[in-house]
């Protein structure tokens, strides 16, 4: 199992975290904190010594700006894919060398654990049609999932038709959606696990806090 | 109507477009609290941050007794302030969620000295404006300013008169080229907001040829769609779920490893 790096998500997920050799989706609008369970992600893995990758269409700058905001230390920092700040560059455009460099890079270090996390999904949902993304998408986690991998997506709410969406999470074996929820007239944030393999249906919400010490998850009662 | 009737009618329609504001910026503020990422997180607040100005405005305009505390020419020009500080959160929100990060007529690198000009050469007027002889000319404009005051107005109007369509201009561009449904939202209602604003500042001099009362009347009524479409604005900045009470009336313990896939909730 691979630490969420979030230890009372860790807890939800039967205290191991994400299944080994599994396929995480994320969920959620922009700017509610998907991102935050991706460094998390990443930074544990880093800790226990895996290898990391992080496949980005921002530039390593924004993200390690964004890691600093959150509290996450970034003198340890995975492998880059991103579009500058790396040696190699994430080409939105160019899908086919995206894919080439995220399994070349993990193929690269076949010998350790490999934790790939990234962010160009719904980019290139957004400049592809749905049935090549489908087709390209089950190619690259399968083969990935070929070693001993915890593969990490994240998708934007709001930038797909829902069936889009829909079908891209049947790919994936465990989907977390974050979202705003409006309860009267407060506004609260909260996540539910959709599905995971390997762990019995998850029902109900967890609410969720982010601050500079870390990240909080606990159930939430109505 | 009986002409007894139009003020408190007005007083009615004022307190309804300050109700609806309140209620607008008590959302930006809650989406301002929840939201994580730092560029989303400061477009609530300084949405918030209009709404509030707004608010002022509103309360300074309506004539309501006990409300209004006509605070003039300084006050417009914090409004100002807000106003643009509003556009440069948006607009950098909008970049953001484009995925290719194009810098929208260059507002990155070119934007934030504009907003710096502005609330600069805005200072040095509210400045001018809080001594004696620069108070008695921005709250009546009746007595001869200083020519520095005048000076003073003319630059700080000359840069908002660029800076403003400049950066209503990105952010329409910005917007456009974002994948964000919300963010598209958010400009159309700011645009229907906008449009509502312009009504309340030139109807009334077509029925002013009618009545006096008719004129206030029938202009500040545009300011309730004009704060409705800052709430819609406002409740836009980012999608809001409703709670799916069967997902959870059944929450459970923390599970055990059963080595089998769950079924989506």
């Amino acid at each position: 199992m691979a630490s969420t790096g979030v230890p009372s998500l860790d807890h939800i997920l039967g205290e191991d975290g994400y299944p080994d050799k599994s396929s995480i989706l994320v969920v959620g609008p922009p700017g509610i904190g998907k991102e935050v369970l991706c460094y998390w992600f990443v930074r544990s893995g880093l800790i226990q010594g895996d290898y990391c990758l992080y496949a980005t269409h921002r530039p390593v700058s924004d993200v390690l700006r964004d890691m600093k905001g959150v509290g996450i230390g970034v003198e340890r920092v995975p492998e880059w894919i991103a579009s500058s700040g790396s040696q190699t560059r994430c080409d939105l455009k160019d899908s086919t060398s995206i894919s080439f460099n995220i399994k070349e890079a993990v193929h690269r270090n076949k010998e350790r654990r490999v934790r790939v996390a990234t962010d160009v999904l719904s980019p290139l949902l957004v400049l592809n049609p749905l049935e090549s993304m489908y087709a390209y998408w089950t190619q690259l986690l399968s083969d990935l999932k070929q070693q001993d991998s915890v593969i990490f997506a994240l998708a934007e709410d709001g930038m797909h038709p829902q069936n889009t969406l829909t079908t891209m999470e049947q790919l994936f074996d465990g989907v977390i959606e974050m979202k705003l929820y409006e309860e009267g007239l407060a506004i609260t944030p909260l996540f539910r696990v959709k599905k995971m393999i390997g762990i019995p249906p998850l029902h109900g919400y967890f609410r969720f806090s982010v601050s500079a010490t870390g990240m909080e998850v606990v159930p939430h009662v109505h | 109507m009986s002409t007894d009737y139009f003020p408190l009618a007005e007083d009615a329609v004022g307190l309804i477009a300050t109700a609806i504001t309140i209620l607008a910026l008590y959302r930006a503020v809650g989406f301002g609290r929840v939201l994580v990422r730092g560029t989303y997180r400061r477009r609530a607040i300084w949405t918030a941050v209009f709404l509030l100005a707004t608010l002022f405005f509103f309360l300074n305009t309506s004539g309501i007794p006990y409300l209004s505390f006509g605070a003039g020419g300084p006050g417009i020009i914090v409004v100002t302030f807000a106003m643009v500080l509003f556009v440069d959160g948006s607009v950098r929100a909008a970049q953001d969620t484009d995925f290719f990060h194009r810098d929208t007529f260059r507002w990155r690198t070119l934007g934030r000295p504009a907003v710096i000009v502005t609330i600069v050469s805005g200072t040095i007027l509210l400045l001018g404006a809080l001594t004696p002889e620069g108070s008695a000319y921005v709250n009546s404009l009746s007595t001869n300013p200083p020519a520095w005051l005048l000076v003073g107005v003319f630059q700080y109007f000359v840069v908002l008169g660029v800076v403003i369509p400049y950066g209503a201009a990105s952010l329409i561009v910005a917007a456009r080229r974002t994948e964000d449904r919300t963010m598209k939202r958010f400009v159309k209602m700011l645009g229907f907001s906008l449009l509502g604003f312009v009504l309340f500042f030139t109807t009334w001099i077509p029925l002013a040829l009618i009545s006096n009362d008719v004129s206030n009347l029938g202009s500040d009524i545009f300011t309730i769609p004009a704060a409705f479409y800052l709430y819609q604005a406002a409740m836009s900045l980012s999608p809001l779920g409703r709670i799916d009470r069967s997902v959870e009336s059944s929450l459970e313990a923390p599970p055990s490893k059963a080595g089998f896939e769950a079924s989506p909730a």
